[in-house]
Parts: C-alpha cells; structure tokens; sequence
C-alpha cells in the first residue's frame, strides 16, 4: 500500500467519523425538537383547551 | 444565541416544501379516513339500531336490571347520533364503508404509507420535497411524547416491566447470535457489529450510535438500514392481518410488534393499524427498548473487544450511555409523570375541557404527519440496496425473533401487556 493509499484511507475515515457524528447530532436535536414542540403543546392546550380540541378534531376535518 | 443556533439547521429553507408536501398529504388522508369512519359508523348504527330496540324491549318486558336498560338505550342514543351525521335511516346501508373500515382495516396509517409509496414510485417526488419529506419522519417523535397522557406509573411498572425483561432477552439474544452468525460467515467486523445492533435493539437509532464503534463504512450502514428498513416496511403490512388471522389481542399485537418491528416509527404504524390498545402497548414497550440503546452500544464493544478505543473516544462508561440515550423519551415520562399525579389542573385525557384531553386530540395529526413522511421516502430501489450474507443472516434473525416474540407474547397473555391508562 503506497503513502497515497494511506492518506486516503485514513481521510475515507475521517469523512466516515464526522458523518456519523453528524447523523448523531442530528438525531439529538430532533428529540430535543420533539420535546420543545410537545411542551408549547401543552403550554397552549393549558391556555385554551377546548380551542385546541376544537382545531384538531373538528376545524381540520371540511368533509 | 449559539445555543439557538446550533438547534436550528442553517439550510433550515431546503425542508419547507417537503414538509409543505407532508402536510397536505396527511391532511387529505385524515379528511379521508374521518369520510370512511362516519359512514362505517352510520353502516354499523343502521344495522345495530333495531336489534338494540328488541333487545330493549325483550329486557323492559322480563323486568330486568335497570342498570343494563339504560346501558342499552346509551348505546342506542349513540347509534342514532351517528345515523343522523350520515342524513340516513334505519335500513340504508354503507356496506362498502365497512369492507373498507373495518375488514380491511384501510384506515389513515394503510392509506399514507400506500399511497406514499404508490407516489413515490410511480409518479415520482420531485428533488425539492427530499429533504422536508425526510424531516417529516421524526415528528412522530412529539407524537409519542404528548401520547405520554395515556399512561399512569402502574402501567409503566407493569407493562413497561415486562417489556423490559422481554426486550432484554430478545435483544441480546439476537443481537449475539447475528454478530456470532457474521463473524462466522466472515462478514466484515463493521457490517456484523451494526447489523447484530440494528437487528437486536432499535433499527436505524442503534445502527448509527454502533457505527463509530466498529468503525463501520457508509455502504455498511446503507446495507444495514436497508435491511432493517425493508424488513420493518414488510411486516408493517403483513402483522396486522398475520395478528388478525392468528386471533391475537391488541395488548399482545402491540408487545409482539415491538419485539419484531425494529423501527419506532414503523411500530407505531404497525401497532396504531391495528387499534389503540396495540399502540398504547407498543408505545411503552418501545420506550423501554430505546432505552437500552446505550447498554448496546456496550455491549458491542465488549464483542468486538474495542474496549481500548471507546475509552479512548468516549472517556468511559458512563459518558457513552450519556452521548446514546435518546433525550426525547424523557418527555414522554414527563408527562405519565404528570397523568399519574392526577392534577386537577391537567385533567386526563378522558375528563373533557382539561388540557389532558386536548392534548388528546394532537398526537394523531402528529403521527400522520410521520407516516406521510415514511410512505414518500419508501423507494423500491433504495430497499433493493440491501444485499449479500448480511442481509440474509439480518432478514433471518429478524424473522426469527419474530416467530419466537409471537409464542412469548402468546405464553404472557392480554392482561400483564394490557395498559389501563387511569383516570
């Protein structure tokens, strides 16, 4: 294996290594994402409950 | 301000029209299912209606329980409301709502993930919607949380403690066998590690937490998601019926989905197609297996005997259970936390007007939103990538532990899988 190779090799690594760091950090955020969302949920379903059921289980069905 | 920053992708403008596109997509399928839902219920009233009245009537004449008259007249005020909705009469018939509805059970979940992939497939996704389509998947996450209303302690301790002892076992179980099986067959210690993790635990989140521990290639990781994802894409559409044909409950078609279907979101559509007691279980079996992502990781290592270079990347034990464990399962204890404790300022997700029960109504529009995201990015040719002896040995693990979740949720019986849910 020539020292061309090995650079390549070890940079295929490096570009591995950061990708899965980032698909990592990524998944991270998202539960971070879920958890802000359900808590302005149940800031607003607190606010205005019946507002909220109205919207979801009647305002978003036209049929 | 970097804090902010960081939570928010600075290509964020690339995931609006994918996610426009879910969103419209889930909307005309629950206007859908809502149409179906009414007639097949104006279908059941009509036929119930007269046989209610004559039960009623043959009950008033002998002078029985009160208590089981006015249940009756209950059900019957119920079946009138749902007749009127439809402007029909006793008599009028929706018989193919209920073929539909109820015997093919094409409800919102059938229709997304379907259509979706008759979308994708056929008339194709244009490039703009890949990356929106591809962040819709995750929302079912918020979904699950606000689904934590539905749940008290005992259940958890129940059920979630069932769930627990048997995804333990299956875990490492087949996690040790595919990984004994790969390295037997000589397939590469990066494949072998990701697909015993994928296999064993929690799909996709456990291949990619596995990945930089056996220093696994990009093709590896295609192969094992493919194959986790081709294997869950199949017995999400074929459980459901198998569950049917083998007359097997809700509570145990949820424990048994759990165990065989290795991605959350494939689960929960698995689970929620089959009613909402399969899901209710599914859900807290499926949060006590995330939480042994960690302790695959683990695990992993030790079979590989890379002991040295997690310590070295990681700085020990307890700091890789802190950078695996799923953050966003906290939420969801959170809020059983809060259902359990019975604040009257909460309510329950039964007690009307409370924010419980408004909370209630969200978590649906939540998941149609993931399984529109799930059905568009199904790509037949993306499934064919998943190939060779690891994906045979994958595929067969899977299947295995499928068969012998089927026989262990059948020894356990309904009522230990069964959540009650409280107030």
């Amino acid at each position: 294996m020539t020292e061309q190779d090995i650079k390549k090799n070890e940079s295929t690594e490096k570009v591995l290594q950061d990708t899965s760091k980032r698909v990592l950090s990524s998944e991270k955020r998202e539960d971070i994402w879920a958890i802000i969302i359900s808590g302005v949920i149940l800031l607003l379903c607190s606010i205005n409950p019946d507002a909220i059921y109205t919207f979801f289980k009647k305002t978003l069905f036209i049929f | 301000m970097s804090l902010i920053r960081s939570m928010v992708a600075d290509d964020w403008q690339k995931y609006i029209p994918g996610l426009l596109l879910c969103m419209l997509f889930a909307f005309v399928v629950m206007n859908i299912h809502h149409v179906l839902a009414k007639y097949q219920k104006a279908d059941e009233a009509s036929f119930e209606i007269p046989r209610v009245e004559e039960k009623i009537a043959e009950l008033s004449a002998a002078g029985s329980d009160p208590a089981e008259i006015a249940a009756l007249q209950a059900r019957l005020e119920k079946y009138r409301k749902d007749l009127a909705k439809m402007g029909g009469k006793v008599g009028d018939r929706w018989e193919w709502a209920t073929l539909l509805y109820q015997d093919l059970q094409f409800k919102y979940v059938a229709m997304l993930l379907i259509g979706g992939i008759i979308i994708r497939n056929t008339i194709g996704v244009a490039k703009i919607f890949l990356p929106g389509i591809g962040i819709a998947r995750p929302l079912i996450k918020p979904g699950i949380i606000i689904l934590g209303v539905h749940y008290i302690w005992s259940d958890v301790a129940k059920v979630g403690g069932a769930g627990l002892l048997l995804t333990a076992v299956f875990i490492f179980g087949t996690a040790l066998s595919v990984m004994y099986l790969c390295k037997k067959f000589n397939v590469p210690d990066g494949l072998g590690g990701i697909m015993g993790a994928g296999t064993g635990v929690c799909g996709v989140s456990a291949i990619i937490a596995t990945s930089p521990v056996v220093k696994a290639k990009p093709r590896d990781m295609a192969y094992a998601i493919g194959t986790i994802l081709l294997f869950g894409t199949l017995m999400l559409f074929v459980m459901p019926y198998l569950g049917q044909m083998l007359d097997v409950s809700q509570s145990q078609f949820g424990a048994w989905a759990a165990l065989a279907i290795l991605n959350t979101a494939q689960l929960i559509a698995a689970a929620e197609w089959y009613g909402e007691d399969a899901r209710n279980t599914a859900v807290l079996i499926n949060a006590a297996r995330i939480m042994l992502i960690p302790f695959i990781v683990m695990y992993t290592v030790w079979f590989y005997d890379l002991k040295e270079s997690v310590a070295h990347e990681h700085h020990g034990l307890w700091n890789t259970i802190k950078s695996k464990f799923p953050v966003f399962i906290l939420g969801f204890f959170i809020l059983v936390l809060l259902n359990s404790l019975n604040l009257p300022f909460l309510g329950g997700p039964k007690e009307a007007h409370t924010p419980f029960w408004a909370m209630n109504a969200v978590y649906k529009w939540f998941f149609a939103l993931g399984f529109a995201g799930i059905g568009l990015s199904i790509s037949i040719d993306d499934m064919k990538k998943a190939g060779g002896v690891a994906f045979l040995v994958g595929s067969g693990a899977a299947a295995t532990k499928m068969v012998l979740g089927l026989i262990a949720v059948i020894l356990i019986g309904t009522e230990l899988l069964m959540v009650t849910g409280g107030h």
